[in-house]
């Protein structure tokens, strides 16, 4: 065995390609002809109460998923009770109907399926996963747990503490700090401004009043949807939707009107001084569009140029290029009042000002010239790639069906999306860029250990505001705790 | 079958089988129902084959292997994949090194060809293979150092084995990713990569005489190297006395307990039992450790418990996160009990049968996509050794009983082979437990 392995050695590139020298051609063959993918057609109906319900037929494997969504989510959180929806969701499970929060646990399990909740921005949402068989039985808990949900004092207590420990734990990742920080720094006060989960401070100040009234006011039959994929008929998801919801009637008062967010702060660069980091993250974003902007395919588009994968700009010139990150990534998050532009990446820590200027670099380059065909034919491949995986599952069905009748978009963009985005030119895309994605107009976040990059951010972000961890307060506008020293 | 009475009848995963002249064996089970097809090559070499003082290199190698080969400029994998609508990943695990692709099914040669050009030979430069490195130093920084219990979790690996090369972390560590050289790459490819140590799986929209056709031309030409791969003989002792230790940690903001137990191979005829055994302890709200730690005695901010079965043995981790304001040591006691309980008498019928259902519908999921179908199926054929369990694990799933999960769990769940490891914040050094 030795003497194999040194010779092997000493043949070094010699023994690969001898290995190799039979039969491979130095080039990949031509692809063949492409097939087309095949989507079902969703059917829809309105049930009297106004509840919308969306049935895709999926025959094959015995499994269905069945999403109930309402139209709101973390932005109609109560002023000073961040993070409200979110708790209400999880409470949706947490005893429902007539049973305890562990004899709901046991049914949905028992029956080898799961309810999962929770609440974003525009949305809140329960899902329930499960076995074609016992579909009935999974519906029927579905029902207790968003309409008749018991939100008990302990519960409510339990939870608190359960949340507030989760926080001890997130607040310590770079990452999740920064994305707080630049949402505040963003969105200022106005709704999409806090995190989804909340601050310590706001769970700890959730009262369980706010989440019965939260739970009267929104969840409401014509401000919900329900969508169903998988192994069921139309008919038999639209007799569903009559038996659990149908009877639902909805409050006198109307839904209240949301309120507008907020324009988009000015630029400004924070550092989060994390002496004990590992490791530094870095956010660069501002304020962008709404999902029914008239743009928001050019802005997709952008964003998937910039950050929507591994051969993506930032991608290719942080990782690829210079190694100084495992990943880099951005994302366009576009809700019914607003959205913003996120690019993300964590690195060593002495890096830190060094890919926000990269970051900051490539967007504007996606401004000043048209993406060449040859790069924006493979992105958008990616983009449109992604989407037909994702709709190899039921999840991804309901997902993309959910999102589209909470949105109020054409069902008819299901199928539409492919070509919708093929068809977007080069120049939309830089005028995207231009309008939404100047560098100079973005906010930087750096969470890091400061030390380590004091020096590059003197050179490169005098205007930078060093804030300890210890003194953060994600609710302050400055996101300084009152008191802390300037 | 909700309740356990009548078995869910799944439809097989009609696959087929052949070994080439060079040792490469082939899975392909057509599915003309997606327009997608998914590609995996695992190798049969993993992170417990690292070459000595080189921790993490089975790892950093898996990254070299997208840098170039003789016929191929670097990221060429991301050109025939993401460009086209595509997607590839790869992994390395204790045992095995992925690597996988899903492709629109009409680029399906196009991606043989490359499966089989990086087989045949790699052709790196330095540059490449140290911007890469870098790259791999950042995800050590994400996963280890930037992570509240990335060390920790590092650490229970590593205290858990005194001989076995499984103690070493997957990612290595930054001395060791430094000390690699391109002629450690050269040898690695050469011992390793090669067709008689892989396994190709197709699964999506082909024909099976045309893939069979491009098989026989781009891998069936890769020689076949002299002599057998070496495979690691270590062998693990048994624990013979409970063992107690403890590590302080900059950014733990709360308390952490681990407690871990030897346990069987993948390939023990007690796999399955522990697999519901992990599923009845942690696998949902209802399950017994959620309830009683976190749910009823609020001991506890999280509770995971893996039975982690590799090839040459298992390792069984229960991870607590304390809440806040509670105890090591009463938090400790409530886990050790409940472990004692679980083992000491049969569950009943009702709680095996609902950890029962769960895996069958994580079972049906993964069979949803040809990804979750290629995956299955390699695992089947590599790890446990036998292709058929894709479709016979099913059901003799539904078949474990109380008993069967008991008899599994009583051997290995006592104090002789308990580790028990502590994780504390850095602040508690000072301050008495």
């Amino acid at each position: 065995m030795k003497a194999h392995f040194i010779l092997l050695v000493l043949l070094a590139w010699g023994a690969s390609v001898l290995r190799a020298a039979e039969g491979q051609l130095p080039t990949p063959p031509a692809p063949a002809e492409p097939r087309e993918m095949k989507l079902p057609q969703p059917a829809e109906k309105t049930l009297a109460n106004g509840l919308r319900v969306v049935v895709v037929e999926r025959p094959g494997l015995p499994l269905l998923s069945a999403e109930f969504a309402i139209k709101s989510g973390g932005e109609v959180d109560p002023p000073e009770a961040a993070g409200a929806m979110s708790m209400l969701s999880t409470l949706l499970m947490r005893g429902a109907g007539q049973r305890s929060a562990r004899q709901l646990a046991e049914a949905i399990e028992a029956l080898g399926g799961a309810i999962d909740t929770g609440a974003g921005w525009d949305a809140t949402s329960a899902r329930l996963t499960i076995m074609a068989p016992p579909a009935a039985a999974g519906l029927q808990l579905l029902k207790d747990a968003v309409r008749r949900p018991t939100l008990a004092s302990a519960e409510v207590e339990r939870l608190r503490a359960e949340t507030l420990d989760e926080l001890r734990v997130t607040m310590e990742e770079p990452g999740t700090l920064a994305r707080a920080a630049l949402a505040r720094l963003i969105f200022g006060e106005e709704p999409y401004g806090h995190p989804l989960q909340g601050t310590p401070k706001s769970v700890a100040r959730i009262t369980r009043a706010q989440l019965v009234k939260l739970h009267a006011t929104y969840f409401r039959p014509d401000n919900a949807v329900l969508v169903f994929a998988g192994k069921l008929t139309a008919a038999q998801g639209f007799a569903w939707a009559e038996q659990f919801f149908g009877d639902w009637q909805n409050p006198v008062t109307p839904l209240p009107p949301g309120r507008p967010a907020a324009p988009g702060g000015k630029p400004r660069t924070v550092i989060i001084d994390m002496p004990t980091a590992g490791q530094a993250a870095v956010l660069v974003g501002r304020a962008a569009i709404a999902r029914k902007a008239p743009d928001y395919l050019p802005g997709l588009v952008a964003n998937t140029v910039l950050g929507g994968g591994y051969s993506a700009r930032l991608n290719a010139e942080i990782r690829v290029k210079r190694g100084l990150t495992y990943g880099a990534r951005s994302e366009l998050g576009a809700w019914r009042r607003g959205g913003c532009f996120v690019a993300a990446a964590q690195t060593r820590n002495s890096a830190g000002p060094e890919v926000a200027t990269l970051m900051r670099a490539e967007l504007d380059r996606l401004g000043a010239q048209p993406v060449p065909a040859d790069e924006l034919d493979p992105r958008t491949s990616t983009l449109t790639g992604a989407y037909g995986r994702a709709l190899e599952t039921n999840n991804g069905f309901v997902s993309e069906l959910a999102h589209r009748a909470v949105q109020e978009l054409p069902l008819s963009t299901l199928q539409a999306f492919p070509a919708d985005v093929r068809a977007v030119k080069p120049e939309a895309v830089q005028t995207f860029a231009r309008e939404h994605l100047r560098g100079a107009d973005t906010c930087v976040v750096i969470a890091g250990k400061a030390e380590d990059f004091r020096a590059s951010l003197e050179r490169t972000f005098q205007d930078a505001v060093v804030i300890p961890q210890k003194d953060l307060d994600l609710e302050a506008l400055d996101l300084r705790a009152p008191g802390s020293n300037r | 079958m909700v309740h356990g009475a009548e078995p869910v009848s799944v439809p097989p995963l009609a696959f087929m089988h052949r070994t080439l002249a060079n040792g490469l064996d082939v899975y392909a089970a057509p599915d003309h129902t997606t327009p997608n097809v998914a590609i995996h090559v695992w190798y049969h070499v993993g992170s417990k084959d690292d070459p000595a003082g080189r921790s993490g290199f089975a790892h950093l190698f898996e990254h070299i292997m997208f840098k170039g080969t003789r016929h191929t400029k670097p990221e060429t994998m991301d050109r025939l994949t993401e460009d086209v609508g595509g997607i590839n990943n790869a992994f390395t695990a204790d045992d095995v090194t992925v690597y996988h692709e899903i492709v629109p099914a009409h680029h399906l040669e196009r991606l043989l060809w490359a499966e089989a050009d990086r087989m045949a030979a790699l052709k790196v430069d330095a540059h490449n293979f140290q911007s890469e490195r870098e790259v791999v130093k950042e995800e050590y920084l994400q996963s280890v150092e930037a992570e509240p219990y990335g060390r920790f979790g590092e650490d229970i690996i590593k205290k858990s084995f005194v001989v076995h090369p499984y103690q070493r972390p997957t990612i290595g560590t930054i001395a060791e990713l430094n000390a690699a050289t391109l002629e450690d790459v050269r040898a690695f490819h050469n011992t390793y990569y090669r067709p008689d140590n892989a396994t190709l799986v197709v699964v999506g929209d082909f024909q099976p005489a045309q893939l069979d056709a491009w098989v026989d031309k781009y891998f069936a030409p890769i020689p076949r190297p002299a002599g057998p791969v070496p495979r690691v003989t270590a062998r693990e002792p048994a624990r013979t006395r409970e063992q107690r230790c403890r590590e302080f940690y900059p950014n733990v903001p709360l308390p952490a307990v681990a407690v871990t137990y030897l346990g069987p191979a993948a390939r023990s005829a007690d796999a399955l039992a522990l697999e519901v055994a992990q599923e009845m302890l942690a696998g949902g709200n209802s399950s017994r450790l959620y309830q009683r730690l976190v749910y009823e005695k609020q001991l506890a901010q999280s509770v995971e418990f893996q039975a982690d079965l590799r090839e040459d043995m298992g390792l069984l981790v229960f991870r607590v996160v304390l809440a806040h304001g509670r105890s090591v040591a009463q938090v400790e006691r409530a886990l050790l009990a409940e472990i004692r309980r679980f083992a000491a008498r049969p569950a009943g019928e009702a709680e095996v049968a609902k950890a029962r259902n769960r895996l069958l519908t994580d079972r049906l999921h993964e069979r949803e996509t040809c990804q979750g179908k290629a995956a299955a199926l390699a695992q089947a054929a590599v790890v446990l050794g036998d292709p058929r369990r894709v479709d016979t694990d099913l059901t003799r799933l539904q078949s474990v009983t109380a008993a069967d999960v008991q008899r599994a769990v009583r051997t290995i769940f006592t104090e002789q082979n308990r580790l028990v490891f502590e994780g504390l914040p850095e602040t508690m050094k000072e301050t008495k437990r």
